[in-house]
């Protein structure tokens, strides 16, 4: 019962770093972006399984994203999401991808994270391939939407 | 079953013809269990789907697939007579039987059979055709493949004896160097497509396709590839490390970042080394037969800058030697550039100066008291009220980022203050009042 606040809180914190945007830095990003359609979806390509770009594709930029206290899995891949579409980008090209640890200290506790940091290059492009895995994952939204 | 798994293994590592899927959560989920990819519809994804006796049904049935059998085996034969023409033929007959719902020959079977018979010019241009349709190319998530006959068992065998721990480019480069029959520009395309099949599981490989890519562009800038290994092959490979791609980055845009900080803000301090100035009306100041003025000697001064407004608390100099005044400024930034910036400011604040007792003596104060002083006492007098008008003109003739940061900047500067104080003094032994201008030059940090 002594710590319960804490616990309490601790929660609380967690859950809302969720969310907000992990922290990530940023190269080459368009200053006056213009965001996708909202109809068109991103795509997280894995680099290991497709180790080229598409032949023509318009390059806005590259996120590195880094562990912190609260991370989630789920709020790292979504802020990507998010910023893929802000910028106009509708491949998130995953070059690399590590677990990395972050810890917060409170009075009474350390808690350990193990955050997922990605390496990702922003695109647009355009290719039947791109089509099809847009067309998946509209497929598959749809299903859950069910 | 070791086999078998080093079987998936390879053909995992070799084959890169995958119908990727892009559903987030799949995706996710691999990235959480730090999994292989999967979702490939090569040969490995579909060896289970069909078991021998029904092949042999298809087979049998005097279909499309009897034909794509057919062709299977006569390029089995080939392969093992060593007729290289013959296999050249029968691949290209089997890729042009491929559709989305059809997959006669996968990548990995075409790549063993050139790599085998060491055809390095058709596996050059397999590797090119291959890469460059890459995302053109669309096979059905139920497609059929060919599969379970004697040249699959063939490859399986051929498969068994790569090496899994090395790079499939290091067990071939020196019979690829050795080659007669390829260029010197085409043994290095052939070495980079190579490695494709190796990139993003090990960095010294991502090194070494952005290496030997730059070193393709240097040699060929007007090779019909070049642009397509550049932009689509090397590209990401050549934004590899982020902290260096981060680096020069910042580098390359520092001036761009640094224009855009102009009039946002900051916190400064100046330290001011050298004063002067001069006062008008205050010729009588204090009594300079038992005094003698005792000036700070530097003046300093900090800042927080707001968008172009500033507050300011200082200790300023003036045109009479040990007057100082501390004073509580606003002002504004009229001008601000990468080198020059001018702030203009009022303030209002409190002139003090120390004086030093040059003799003993009593000192008369009001009421008709006396108060005793001894040589060489000192005592602040500062009862008293000043006005300020000046500007400050910095040269910032240093700008560096502020630690990692890429918005932000740090600064050192000389500093100069110039600027004109009325002041009035009402104190005890201090009392007058003038005008004083004055000038302070000095050093200063900024952080913005």
């Amino acid at each position: 019962m002594k710590y319960f606040g804490l616990v309490l809180l601790t929660f609380a914190a967690l859950l809302l770093s969720a969310c907000f945007a992990p922290p990530h830095r940023t190269v080459g990003m368009p200053e006056n972006p213009t965001p996708l359609d909202s109809l068109s979806q991103v795509v997280f390509v894995n680099a290991v399984v497709v180790p080229l770009l598409p032949p023509e594709f318009k390059y806005l930029g590259t996120i590195q994203t880094e562990a912190d206290a609260g991370c989630s899995d789920g709020g790292t891949v979504g802020f990507l999401r998010e910023e893929a579409r802000r910028v106009g980008a509708n491949i998130v090209y995953v070059k690399n991808a590590q677990t990395k640890t972050a810890f917060l200290y409170t009075q009474y506790t350390t808690s350990v994270f193990h955050c997922l940091t990605l390496h990702v290059d922003l695109l647009y492009a355009e290719a039947p391939l791109i089509t099809r895995w847009q067309e998946q994952i509209k497929a598959a939204e749809e299903k859950k939407g069910r | 079953m070791m086999r078998k798994f080093k079987f998936l293994f390879v053909v995992a590592l070799l084959t890169a013809s995958f119908a990727f899927s892009g559903e987030f959560d799949d995706f996710e989920k691999s990235l959480m269990q730090n999994s292989e990819p999967s979702g490939s519809t090569d040969s490995t994804s579909s060896a289970s789907s069909m078991d021998a006796f029904e092949q042999s049904l298809i087979s049998e049935s005097g279909t499309e697939m009897e034909n794509i059998y057919q062709l299977r085996e006569a390029l089995l034969e080939a392969a093992k007579r060593g007729d290289t023409a013959q296999v050249s033929r029968g691949i290209e007959e089997l890729e042009a039987l491929k559709t989305e719902d059809m997959v006669p020959l996968v990548d990995v079977e075409s790549q063993v059979l050139l790599i085998r018979q060491k055809m390095w010019p058709q596996l050059l241009q397999y590797e090119v055709k291959r890469y460059k349709n890459f995302y053109n190319d669309l096979v059905n998530e139920k497609a059929r493949y060919a599969e379970n006959d004697g040249l699959m068992l063939y490859i399986k065998k051929e498969i068994s004896k790569f090496d899994t721990t090395s790079a499939l480019l290091m067990q071939l480069e020196s019979d690829i160097d050795k080659s007669s029959s390829l260029s010197e520009s085409e043994k290095l395309e052939l070495k980079i497509l190579l490695l494709l099949n190796d990139a993003y599981r090990d960095d010294k490989v991502n090194e070494r396709i952005a290496r030997l890519s730059q070193m393709f562009l240097e040699k060929y800038p007007d090779h019909p590839d070049a642009k397509w290994i550049e932009n689509s092959v090397a590209g990401s490979y050549f934004r590899r490390d982020f902290w260096d791609l981060w680096n020069k980055d910042r580098q390359e845009h520092r001036e761009e970042n640094i224009a855009r900080n102009f009039y946002t803000g900051g916190l400064g301090f100046n330290l001011y080394f050298l004063s002067g100035g001069l006062a008008f009306g205050m010729d009588e100041l204090y009594r300079s037969d038992l005094f003698e003025p005792e000036p700070p000697g530097i003046y300093l001064e900090l800042y927080l800058q707001i968008k172009r407004f500033a507050i300011s608390f200082e200790l300023l100099p003036s045109g009479i030697e040990g007057v100082a005044t501390y004073s509580l400024g606003l002002g504004f930034v009229a001008y601000d550039s990468r080198y020059l910036k001018v702030r203009p400011y009022i303030g209002l604040g409190m002139p003090a100066m120390i004086l030093d007792a040059k003799q003993d003596g009593y000192l008369a104060m009001p009421g008709g008291d006396r108060e005793y002083f001894q040589e060489g006492n000192n005592e602040m007098y500062a009862e008293s009220f000043g006005f300020t008008l000046a500007a400050n003109v910095d040269f910032k003739f240093l700008t560096t980022y502020l630690f990692s940061s890429s918005s932000n900047f740090f600064s050192m500067m000389l500093t100069g203050k110039f600027g004109i104080t009325y002041m009035e003094f009402d104190d005890t032994i201090v009392k007058g009042s003038g005008v004083t201008p004055f000038f302070a030059l000095g050093f200063g940090l900024l952080l913005w």
